[in-house]
Formats: C-alpha cells, sequence, structure tokens
C-alpha cells in the first residue's frame, strides 16, 4: 500500500470509490479517465469508500493501479495502464451497483420503447446499433443497460467507435446528448434479441420464454456473481414484459431493416 | 439408489425464481444458472426428503400433469443430480444409455412433457468480456505496433489489454 498526499471520495451509480496517490499527474489522470469511463457519473461524496484505488509509480511496476490493496493493472506506458483502468472501473461498478443491474449491451429505443441486444465486446453489437440508429432508433447504449428494479432500462451513452469503409476503426458520431436528457426514468424494454452474425444466414427468430430469456443474459450480467438474486429478480421484471427473440444475422445494414420492419410488425 | 430411498432437493446456496411452467435456480457456489422446465421443478421440488419415488409418481399424477412412469421421475432426479440440486449425489439411473434408450425406457405410458434442465455457466470475470476503444491511434497501449483497428481485447486473466491490430 501507497502512502497518499492526494486523494478524494467519489460515489458513481451508488458505488463509493476512493482515488489516491502520491503523484499529482497521476491523481489528475486517474479522476479524469474515471469521469469519461462512467460518463460523467462521478461525484464527490464524503461516503466511507469500499473500493480504494491507489495510483503510483516505482521500479518493478511502472505505473500502477491498486485495487483494495491489490494489483489491478501496470505497465510501463501510461496510456496502456489508463487504458486498463478505464475499463475495469466500468466493470467494477457495473459489478457492485447497488441499485442497478448493468448488462453488456447494445441499446436503441424505439418508439419510448427500448430494444436490449446482449453481447460481449466484438460481438458486432456497436455495429448494430449503429445501424439502427441510421434508421432512425434513439442511441441510448453500445456497451452497458443499466436496469432498474422495475426493469426500466436507464442510458449509458458514450462515443461508439466504428469501422469505417476502410477497414478502420473511428469514433463515430452520435448523439447523445438526448438520450440522457429526455429519458431519466428509464425505459420499458420491449424486446430483448440475442444474435450472432453468420453470412448468409436469415432472420428466422426463435422466441424465447422469460427463464429462457434469463439464462441466455445471465454471461452478460455483470452483477450475477455479486448479487444473483437481485440481478435475476430485475432480470424477470424485464424478460416478463419483454418480446424475447434468438436469431443468427446477416450483415448489419440489411438485418437492421428486417429486425425493424419484424419489430413493428409484432410490438 | 433403491425406490425405497427419499431424495432431497438443496436448498443452501441457490437462488430460485419460479416463473409460468418453468423454474430457474441460480447456484451461487458454482455460479451456474438452472432452467428446469414444469416437469424436472415438479419432481425437485417434491424432493423433500419423504417423498420416494412411488410418492413423486403418485403426486404427479394426482396433480393432472398426466400419466407417468417410475423412469420418468428418474430421469429428473438423474439431472437434478448432475447438476448438484440434490442434497447428496446418486448414481445415475440411465449411465451409459443413449437418449434414445432412455426415452424407449420411459415410453409412451408418459404423457407429460419430459424432465428438462437446461444450464449455463456464468462466466469467471465480467472483464473478460470487455474491450476498450481508443479514440486515437495514440492512444494504443502498444507501442510500436502501427495498429488499425483502434480497438484492444481483454486477454483473460491477464491484467493487460492487447491490441488486436
Amino acid at each position: 500500500m501507497t502512502a497518499s498526499t492526494y486523494g478524494q471520495n467519489f460515489i458513481s451509480f451508488g458505488v463509493p470509490v476512493r482515488f489516491e496517490s502520491r503523484n499529482a499527474r497521476l491523481f489528475q489522470k486517474a479522476i479524469e479517465t474515471a469521469d469519461r469511463a462512467l460518463i460523467g457519473n462521478l461525484t464527490p461524496t464524503r461516503k466511507r469508500p469500499e473500493h480504494i484505488f491507489t495510483f503510483g509509480r516505482d521500479k518493478e511496476r511502472g505505473i500502477f493501479v491498486e485495487h483494495n490493496g491489490d494489483l489491478a493493472t501496470c505497465g510501463e506506458i501510461e496510456r496502456g495502464v489508463f487504458k486498463y483502468f478505464d475499463s475495469y472501473l466500468r466493470v467494477r461498478i457495473g459489478e457492485y451497483c447497488p441499485n442497478r443491474v448493468f448488462i453488456h449491451s447494445g441499446v436503441v429505443a424505439l418508439d419510448g420503447k427500448a430494444l436490449l441486444i446482449p453481447g460481449n465486446s466484438f460481438s458486432g453489437k456497436s455495429t448494430l446499433v449503429l445501424e439502427l440508429v441510421r434508421l432512425g432508433a434513439e442511441y441510448f447504449s453500445d456497451e452497458f443497460a443499466i436496469l432498474d428494479e422495475q426493469g426500466n432500462v436507464h442510458p449509458y451513452a458514450r462515443p461508439i467507435n466504428m469501422r469505417t469503409d476502410d477497414g478502420k476503426y473511428r469514433p463515430y458520431t452520435v448523439d447523445v446528448g438526448s438520450s440522457k436528457t429526455s429519458h431519466r426514468a428509464g425505459l420499458p424494454v420491449a424486446a430483448v434479441l440475442f444474435t450472432k452474425y453468420k453470412e448468409s444466414s436469415r432472420f428466422r427468430p426463435k422466441i424465447l420464454s422469460p427463464a429462457e430469456g434469463i439464462m441466455s443474459v445471465t454471461p452478460f450480467t455483470l452483477p450475477i456473481r455479486v448479487n444473483p438474486a437481485y440481478s435475476i429478480r430485475v432480470l424477470q421484471q424485464v424478460m416478463n414484459n419483454a418480446l424475447i427473440i434468438r436469431s443468427k444475422r446477416t450483415h448489419a445494414p440489411r438485418f437492421a431493416q428486417i429486425l425493424l420492419q419484424y419489430l413493428n410488425d409484432f410490438l | 439408489m433403491s425406490e425405497l430411498q427419499t431424495p432431497k432437493a438443496r436448498k443452501r446456496g441457490l437462488v430460485v425464481q419460479e416463473m409460468p411452467g418453468e423454474m430457474l435456480v441460480y447456484d451461487t457456489e458454482t455460479n451456474k444458472a438452472h432452467c428446469l422446465n414444469d416437469s424436472a421443478a415438479f419432481v425437485w421440488t417434491s424432493c423433500n426428503g419423504v417423498n420416494t419415488v412411488s410418492d413423486i409418481v403418485r403426486e404427479f399424477e394426482a396433480k393432472a400433469k398426466g400419466t407417468v412412469t417410475q423412469d420418468f421421475v428418474w430421469l429428473a432426479i438423474d439431472q437434478l443430480s448432475s447438476k448438484g440440486l440434490l442434497e447428496t449425489k446418486i448414481e445415475p439411473r440411465f449411465k451409459g444409455k443413449s437418449r434414445r434408450d432412455v426415452l424407449k425406457s420411459i415410453g409412451l405410458a408418459s404423457v407429460a412433457a419430459l424432465p428438462i434442465i437446461a444450464s449455463l455457466a456464468a462466466p469467471q470475470s465480467a472483464l473478460a468480456a470487455t474491450s476498450c476503444n481508443c479514440s486515437r491511434h495514440s492512444d494504443c497501449p502498444q507501442l510500436g505496433t502501427p495498429c488499425l483497428t483502434n480497438m484492444c481485447a481483454n486477454t483473460g486473466m491477464t491484467p493487460a489489454f492487447t491490441c488486436t491490430a
């Protein structure tokens, strides 16, 4: 453990955290990274922290981040360390959030109701979310669905990085402002889509039962190990009231059109 | 296990959520989710440490679930035991038999839906499912590699991201 000169307590999504460091620059960088990672949900607090993150540099480890005294990450390259911390913090907040259930999922809103597309990174959910936004859906998130006790979903709208025509990934401009401000109470979930890309596949939706839906979303549910009872209760609220479908999908632009047509007809 | 023995459903370390026609059971010790269909759920809740297999068959039929054989209940008990949902593990009744043989032995006399338990494990670490995007090439943690994708994947338990370029 490092004796710290700089330290501050914050609260994010109900999780009290503390950042501390002997190095003013690393301390500042940590706060900036955290604020960006948590899309501004980082408020100073006097609450006793449950998670203490310590930032430092030594000869053995280079720049390091400790979480409650255990090494979270280290390395010589500062941006690599903070990049990892960015994701690490998001996931830990999602795991320990007391009154929300975080799911790895893309989310868009259609006519005041939400569509969830659970999936891990690199599963193509950002691509599909973006295509749906291009066709008129409202952007909520390409990373987390944040669910409350009533089963409503809240936005986690950060800028999307998308692969452009030249095959490189670049930030893609989406309207991340309106969803933050206009849906403070959250939106009910109308549909949940489990999908995997398969070239030339057809859209053949199989409707899942609520229990099958909960089972299928379990691998993407961040607090499932930390707080399984609460997670399952919230997931049940969602699945009981949503259309849950599974289908392979072809290229995102074509699939997005077919999906929207299907949802328009079905919902 | 003989027909006179009385299987007992495990309660400790489980989160149970009943739903219409199904039951979801999350095992906090193994971090596995199990989805029991109506037949499997009925057998599981009937395993109270007092009921024999014959008793469960009678209860099943009495609840108008249809006519079933003892093997039908054994099929459920085998699955419940292998998934760790019973207090004590029992010797599998249908060990080494193909699904076709099992269904044949249960016979057409059982008109109720066969007991089925689907299971899924939660990931070891929530971090394994995440990645992070660089907003510019210079964000890439791996210097000296011309990054083409601006994306990194977590390589698993190692506390580092690896450039996917």
